[in-house]
């Protein structure tokens, strides 16, 4: 049985969008089976991160709604080996026509195919919203830094923890990320540091994703990050092995480390929240 | 002097032309061109009635037994 991971914010532009396609690449190459559902009718965004907007024949709101089958709208990364993706519709026409219920159905039979259904939400906390975090196992809050995006996810968590008090369907997981984290602004103080934003969301921290130019790059070519040894290479690749189970550290980026401390102490990443 | 004063600006010209933002340029306009293109399901549908009613027209065959499939060749984004 798969598990089904939603990314999502509350406020745009923080990296939903880049972290599930990153993430979901990461998990592919831990030889996961791996699909990433761009949610975000409308505005397609996935396929093109991933370079694969010329590969589109249906889409989700075809698959929704009934006008093709499931393996239709898969398309095959062909450059990773267990990677599929589901493109969103750029017509908003049938927006508010898909229910929970196309959804669930959705989702039950990728669950059946794939390890890991990573969804990729649109921003805001209406319709859209609610279809890709209500049938979740396990819902990933993306924040950068920035005040206006950490009050947004802090309207998300709360939003999430609410409904699962109201409608209590299954449990469901939360965690938190940050993204675009710039080590030089945190230590001149700048830039709020990731046990402040963990204490202010008071939610639990699945990862850290440094600042990083390539990631622009690397979109403009319409790849991922992955394997262009960068800063935010490991980052993702870290959350992906987090996500798969394994049990690692958030290393300390802001307190530099001596070579002394180091040989003194060892190399390993130290745990920090 | 003024040979690797040239030389320099060509290396330049060159990596600019190498970098990146170009193939984003090159992809935004192909994107957004397929996308001006691209046909609503409403007008899709209504070609489909005129070419089913023309086709009924010359052929013995009730109109909920054709089925066309609208194929636009040159648009590799657009939907059938």
């Amino acid at each position: 049985m798969g598990e089904v991971i939603t990314f999502t914010s509350g406020k745009g532009g923080v990296g939903k969008t880049t972290t599930t396609a990153n993430v979901g690449v990461g998990l592919s190459l831990l030889e996961k089976k791996v699909v990433l559902v761009d949610t975000d009718i409308g505005l397609r965004n996935l396929d093109v991160v991933m370079g694969l907007e010329n590969r589109i024949l249906y889409n989700l709101v075809d698959v929704l709604t009934g006008r093709c089958r499931v393996k239709q709208a898969l398309i095959r990364d062909r450059r990773y080996p267990n990677l599929w993706i589901i493109p969103s519709s750029c017509s908003v026409d049938a927006k508010n026509s898909l229910s929970e219920a196309q959804m669930k159905s959705l989702l039950d039979s990728l669950k059946q195919e794939f390890d890991y259904i990573l969804i990729d939400s649109p921003a805001g906390i209406d319709e859209g919203f609610h279809l890709a975090t209500f049938d979740a196992d396990h819902v990933v809050v993306v924040t950068t830094p920035q005040i206006a995006s950490i009050h947004d996810a802090d309207c998300v968590l709360q939003l999430l923890s609410r409904r699962a008090k109201q409608e209590p369907r299954k449990t469901q997981e939360v965690s938190l990320l940050v993204n675009c984290f710039r080590k030089s602004m945190v230590r001149e103080g700048n830039m709020l540091d990731l046990p402040d934003i963990c204490e202010l969301l008071d939610a639990k921290l699945l990862g850290v994703i440094l600042e990083d130019e390539e990631i622009i790059i690397s979109q403009n070519h319409g790849e991922p990050v992955m394997g262009r040894h960068s800063a935010s290479e490991m980052c993702y690749q870290n959350v992906a092995r987090r996500l798969a189970g394994e049990e690692l550290a958030i290393p300390d980026y802001i307190r530099r480390r001596t070579l002394f401390s180091r040989i003194l102490f060892g190399n390993s990443a130290r745990k920090l929240v | 002097m003024c040979h690797r004063t040239k030389r320099r600006f060509q290396e330049k010209q060159s990596r600019a032309a190498e970098a990146s933002g170009g193939i984003a340029k090159e992809r935004l306009k192909l994107m957004i061109d397929a996308q001006k293109r691209q046909l609503d399901d409403d007008t899709l549908n209504l070609i489909r009635q005129e070419i089913g009613s023309v086709i009924t027209k010359y052929v013995d065959i009730e109109p909920e037994n054709v089925e066309i499939r609208i194929v636009l060749k040159d648009y590799p984004s657009n939907r059938s």
